[in-house]
């Protein structure tokens, strides 16, 4: 090798080494701010809570990898009765998912979201544990969350509809026969009440005491975005963030009304993954107490969330199989690991605990024993009706 | 792209029965035009003769010209494999295999765009089936048949071109560009098409005689094909396109050449064949490494051997790629046209045919030579027939015949590719015929979107188009409903005579609320002579028995089931039609074809 080659070799090297470099110093930031970024963790659609005559639990059957072939049903336990069976009788294709919701008296709504060829959702209630339906006037697609309908003591209703990001908030009057429309996302973030939060979406409709809640997601870190409607306009409820998690952004998942306590389930999500909030009030314009609850893996779906009867609880799939939480005034406390293809739980009188499994088309029913088993109780094959919506 | 749907079977007998009729129609016209052309050279085979011409005819019995022998192998290579590729198509799968289980499967794996582009020709073939299959046969016949009876001269040219033309679109749209940008791509399999040879074949053909008189077009051919085959070894040799492995021991995971011939041992075929190409799947199950080894020196010592000065080492290159494409034909790709789909022998002996003509090309050809009656020797004075004594003219007679051949499959296709409206054949396949009724249509009084009452008795003076619709359908409802649509644009300025009705077909939602979001999801909100109608259960119970409409409950989240139904009742309120109006799986060429068939019938009891 002569000299000349030799210098030229290493100018080459030297050359190589400051590309590496400086392609480090510009990657290794953008990679950094990835790892940062907040992902929105999905909830799926299954449910369950109880209304006056009984428990009620939407879960999703048939082959779940297709959406062609998954049939979403309402299952219904009356109290007094000990076993669950489908109330899946509403006349409509229930592909899309289901979303439920009940004033707290013996009624019961239940929307369909869209699927396939239908792009609006049907409605129908039931006064008689699923026995006889009547339709409600449709709303457009409902929304794509877990608490996408809502329903005061008075009758009325609220509805969360469309896409992520372009969801618009609509109120039925007491019978639902009208719909109207509270707000919509682009609306709602220009107005003053919504500045501190930034909505990225709308995310979740409730009913309180104190009346509509709707819950968002919000730009801005450390902030929740909940609001209450009264006096036809929108007002932004405080709910303190823990200082641990003030670098997380907040989405509002589900609020549920139980025994006049307002509930509310929140994701602080990071880069690195989510942490369940519960929040409480007893009376929801005026405080709210926080309550920081398990803390999710990256990319981890919330299963299943619902009503415990005093709170709330969390269903969530992790690689090795379900793990689940429950939240009341006393804190967070997770419950013996559910069998495996647990739906949802369900919580019916006497602080009984019920794990929903499904495969395929069969229907487990698994109830937690004293000891902290879960026993099986029931077996139901539900005839489903592959390909009837190809 | 997802195929021809469940509702649809590929050897329905419908599309069959028309599709055989159709080629015996074509084939009927074709016998007359062949008649024709016969009567009129006959008549000027006479005419001639008695204008004395009979002895320059007779001096021309001994007139030949001797064609290349290179061109001469691509000629009557490529022209049999066109009659060939033409007598599969005439399969009677291939009006709803083609797309099904050619042409889709072909293009998935490829590029979006290669995907959109082959969907366009999909389009066509799908709502067209028999006029597409019927002029695939009689334009590969009639390519075929031109480039075997017409051996130069412009009519052998246009052969030529014509070949290339077509070839290039079945390279194209056929063959999704024979899988070249596709991943995992091999020449085992076809790739890179075997159009794109009959392309290049047809090329060659129409270069001018005194290209095949000297050896450099043979050795172009050659070094070009020297290069492909370098090319492909290289390809083949690539790692991680799963062919260097077999399947070894338990391991599930088998090579793609492994898992191609087990696919092919599957196709319907004599056993013998099965044996063979099961036993190459053995060999390449234990040894797929060794396997992939020798294809891929194979093809790199061929490529150069094609590439070298020496005729001598050219031979042995053309001789070992012949025998190399004569295996794969047989033991890989299964000779290519069993099954039932097959529309071709697939690329090995296209390959071997033009690496063999452009051999024979290298050795030098004195250009065109007419030999001619030697000087002296009698000339014949006993008439004898024309097609012995014109040649001339016997050729032009296959030509032409052979170009209306062409143009017999070319028009109606060309005319069918233009026409946006499906073949009702289609839902006549699916739906079966009507029943041509004369009675009178059930009374009924309901409610429209809008709560106006409605009743039959107020459609008396105009057709009414009736059928029943679920507003909370999730599939066939909102397809009926288009198709009615579209009826009714199609029918134009008929359409003022016509009301399209839908009764509600669910007994939970008959709100009008219900109605009028149906209307709004399928833009019939507008639609003047469009009637969604709805009453009380009772009244809709009545209703759907009377037109023998049953609805079903599913108590498990399925929807409402119930007949697919349309009456075409006429002015005077008499059921004529009555349209089993199930819309198939809702591919846009099913809703088109039903479409068709409803405007139709609208049509006929109009007039």
């Amino acid at each position: 090798m002569t000299m000349r080659h030799a210098r030229q070799q290493r100018r080459s090297r030297l050359r190589w080494f400051a590309a590496g470099l400086a392609s480090t110093l510009v990657i290794a930031p953008l990679g950094a701010g990835a790892a940062s970024s907040p992902e929105n963790i999905h909830v799926g659609m299954a449910t369950s809570f109880s209304n006056s005559s009984a428990q009620w639990a939407v879960i999703p059957m048939g082959h779940l990898r297709d959406t062609s072939n998954t049939f979403w049903q309402l299952m219904v336990r009356p109290f007094g009765q000990s076993r669950w069976s489908d109330a899946t009788n509403f006349g409509v294709a229930t592909n899309g998912g289901l979303s439920i919701a009940s004033p707290g008296d013996d009624s019961l709504t239940v929307g369909t979201h869209a699927s396939h060829l239908l792009r609006f959702s049907s409605l129908a209630q039931t006064r008689t544990s699923g026995l006889t339906w009547r339709s409600v006037p449709p709303v457009p697609s409902l929304a794509n969350v877990a608490s996408a309908l809502a329903q005061s003591q008075d009758g009325s209703e609220l509805a969360l509809i469309g896409k992520a990001g372009t969801a618009s908030v609509l109120a039925g009057n007491s019978h639902a026969s009208t719909w109207r429309t509270l707000t919509t996302t682009r609306s709602f973030a220009s107005q003053s009440v919504a500045r501190s939060c930034q909505p990225l979406a709308l995310t979740a409709v409730g009913e309180s005491s104190a009346g509509a809640l709707l819950g968002a997601r919000c730009s801005y870190d450390g902030v929740v975005g909940l609001y209450a409607y009264e006096h036809n306009g929108w007002r932004a409820l405080r709910v303190p963030v823990p200082t641990s998690l003030r670098a997380r952004q907040f989405s509002v998942v589900a609020t549920e009304n139980e025994r006049g306590t307002s509930w509310l389930l929140l994701a602080a999500t990071s880069g690195h993954g989510a942490q369940l909030v519960a929040a409480w009030s007893n009376a929801p314009l005026a405080g709210w107490h926080v309550i920081v609850g398990p803390r999710l893996g990256r990319s981890t779906e919330v299963q299943s969330i619902g009503s415990n009867g005093a709170g709330l609880f969390a269903l969530w799939g992790t690689g090795s199989g379900e793990r689940a939480s429950q939240v009341g005034l006393s804190g967070w406390r997770s419950v013996p690991p559910p069998p495996p293809g647990t739906q949802t739980l369900s919580y019916g009188p006497g602080n009984s605990v019920q794990a929903l499994t499904v495969r395929n088309t069969l229907l487990r029913v698994f109830t937690l024993t004293s000891t902290n088993q879960w026993h099986g109780d029931q077996r139901m094959s539900v005839p489903l009706q592959f390909g009837s919506s190809q | 792209m997802p195929g021809m749907g469940s509702n649809l079977r590929i050897d329905d007998p419908t599309i069959v029965s028309a599709f055989r009729t159709a080629l015996v129609h074509q084939g009927i016209i074709l016998l007359i035009i062949a008649g024709i052309f016969l009567i009129a050279f006959n008549v000027l085979n006479v005419v001639s003769y008695r204008r004395g011409d009979a002895h320059a005819d007779a001096a021309a019995v001994g007139a030949t010209v001797i064609e290349a022998p290179g061109r001469r192998i691509l000629r009557y290579g490529f022209g049999s494999l066109w009659i060939l590729d033409g007598l599969l198509q005439g399969q009677h799968s291939m009006p709803l295999g083609m797309t099904a289980n050619v042409i889709t499967p072909s293009a998935q794996g490829s590029p979006q765009w290669v995907q959109h582009l082959v969907g366009l020709g999909v389009s066509i073939w799908n709502f067209h089936p028999v006029t597409a299959a019927a002029a695939t046969v009689w334009i590969q016949l009639g390519i075929g048949v031109l480039l075997l009876v017409a051996p130069r001269g412009r009519w052998s040219q246009l052969a030529a071109l014509v070949s290339v033309g077509w070839g290039l679109l079945v390279w194209s749209f056929g063959e999704s560009f024979g899988g070249i940008f596709a991943s995992g791509s091999s020449w085992l399999f076809g790739e890179p098409g075997a159009a794109l040879f009959y392309v290049g074949a047809g090329l060659l053909l129409a270069l001018p005689d005194r290209n095949w008189s000297t050896p450099q077009l043979g050795r172009r051919v050659l070094r070009i094909m020297g290069t492909f085959f370098v090319i492909m070894g290289v390809i083949q040799a690539l790692p991680g396109n799963g062919f260097w492995q077999g399947r070894v021991g338990t391991n599930p995971l088998a090579g793609n050449l492994v898992t191609m011939t087990s696919s092919m041992s599957q196709t319907p075929q004599p056993h013998l064949f099965v044996t063979w190409i099961n036993w190459f799947t053995a060999l390449d199950s234990a040894h797929g490494w060794a396997v992939n080894l020798l294809v891929v020196l194979a093809l790199i010592s061929i490529g150069i051997a094609l590439w070298s000065r020496r005729p001598s080492v050219n031979k042995y290159g053309v001789l070992a790629a012949d025998v190399l494409c004569l295996a794969v034909w047989v033991l890989v790709q299964d000779f290519g046209f069993f099954g039932g789909v097959g529309t071709d022998p697939n690329s090995m002996i296209p390959i071997a045919l033009v690496v063999s003509a452009g051999f024979v090309a290298t050795v030098r050809f004195p250009g065109p030579v007419v030999l001619t009656t030697p000087e002296g020797a009698p000339t014949p004075t006993v008439s004898t027939p024309w097609y012995a004594t014109t040649p001339t003219l016997a050729k032009v007679f296959g030509a032409l015949t052979a170009s209306a051949m062409v143009l017999v499959g070319a028009v109606p296709m060309v005319a069918a590719s233009v026409n946006s409206t499906a073949d009702p054949i289609i839902a006549q396949s699916i739906d079966g015929s009507p029943g041509v009724v004369n009675r009178p249509a059930p009374a009924f009084t309901l409610q429209d979107a809008t709560g106006k009452t409605v009743s039959l008795a107020s459609f008396r003076g105009k057709v009414v188009a009736l059928t029943f619709l679920d507003p909370v359908c999730v599939t066939d409802c909102p397809l009926l409903a288009q198709e009615f649509n579209a009826a009714n644009r199609m029918l134009g300025g008929s359409a003022k005579n016509v009301d399209f009705v839908a009764v509600v077909a669910n007994p939970l939602y008959l709100n009008r609320s219900y109605l009028q979001s149906f209307n709004r999801q399928e833009g019939l909100q507008n639609v003047r002579n469009w009637y969604y109608l709805t009453g009380s259960l009772t009244s809709l119970s009545a209703i759907w028995r009377n037109y023998g409409v049953q609805i079903v409950n599913s108590p498990t989240g399925a929807m409402v089931g119930h007949n697919d139904v349309a009456y075409v009742i006429d002015r005077s309120g008499r059921e004529r039609y009555i349209v089993n109006a199930n819309p198939g799986t809702g591919q846009s060429f099913e809703t088109s074809s039903l479409a068709g068939v409803l405007d139709g019938y609208i049509k006929s009891v109009l007039s």
